[in-house]
């Protein structure tokens, strides 16, 4: 069987289409392979043990998973296609630009792929992002410790993620504070604080006009 | 609303309520399902395309 067969199979299989042939496009090629490699199986934990043995060897300062794969740990599976790793990343010295650069000396060598933006750790791709300002800082100092299989991960508590979404304002942003809501995982006594010291009280106010005003349900 | 949508509407935040609570352990497998069900989505996207053009 020619490398890369069984892959191709796969994709056209799942894409329902006749297995006969093999003329199918390059990047379903490798789409397959990757859907191959996760069937059956999950290693996100693997990247959780990477992330921690970096922070361990002083590549990353503390770390705290956000996003849709943080949101998991409080709401139901939310699909997404990476894991958002945000973390305090080293400054170049001379310069006032923060750099990936000591992220990939560290990975490139142990074998880790970089594909755009992301770091693939574990089949998943990684995306490493600096903190944009005081709300991310403070939600990577105040996240909470969780664990995964034994494996010990920091993430975002709800009310920083929520605070997030609510400051980047996007309709899945707007989509999952609602999830959250209706989960009831929220903490007021610990949300409103944060929303008042990062100026997030206007748009709260303006999400509750439209999305929880009963008028509007 | 009908009795049979607010039913309907029920049920799906029973099961979500459900999937919520599942350990952190068996929401990744699901996450990968469902990463791999995006990525199929993504595929049949780009063969449609390939196949119009």
């Amino acid at each position: 069987m020619k490398p890369g067969t069984a892959a191709r199979q796969s994709v056209r299989l799942s894409l329902g289409l006749s297995n006969s042939s093999d003329d199918i496009d390059p990047n379903l090629c490798e789409l397959g392979k990757l859907v191959v490699s996760l069937a059956g199986r999950s290693i996100m934990k693997d990247t959780f043990a990477v992330l921690n043995q970096m922070h361990a060897d002083g590549v990353i300062g503390r770390y705290a998973i956000g996003g849709a794969v943080g949101a998991t740990f409080y709401l139901e599976p939310v699909a997404t296609l990476d894991v958002d790793v945000f973390v305090v990343l080293s400054q170049a010295s001379n310069s006032p630009l923060i750099t990936l650069e000591p992220l990939y000396h560290y990975l490139l060598p142990r074998g880790y792929m970089i594909e755009g933006e992301y770091i693939i750790i574990g089949d998943w791709p990684v995306q490493f992002l600096p903190p944009s300002g005081p709300l991310e800082e403070e939600a990577i100092e105040q996240s909470a410790e969780q664990h995964v299989d034994g494996i010990p991960v920091w993430v975002m508590t709800a009310e920083h993620l929520v605070c997030i979404a609510l400051r980047l304002g996007r309709a899945k942003d707007f989509a999952r504070i609602l999830q959250f809501i209706e989960a009831g995982v929220l903490d007021t006594a610990k949300l409103e604080p944060i929303m008042i010291r990062h100026g997030l009280l206007d748009k709260w106010e303006n999400f509750e006009k439209r999305f929880l005003n009963p008028d509007n349900l | 609303m009908s009795e049979w949508i607010q039913r309907l509407i029920q049920s799906k935040r029973a099961y979500r309520s459900k999937l919520a609570t599942l350990p952190f352990e068996e929401k990744i497998i699901l996450l990968g399902q469902l990463r791999q069900r995006s990525l199929l989505i993504q595929a049949a996207k780009h063969q449609r395309r390939t196949d119009e053009s």
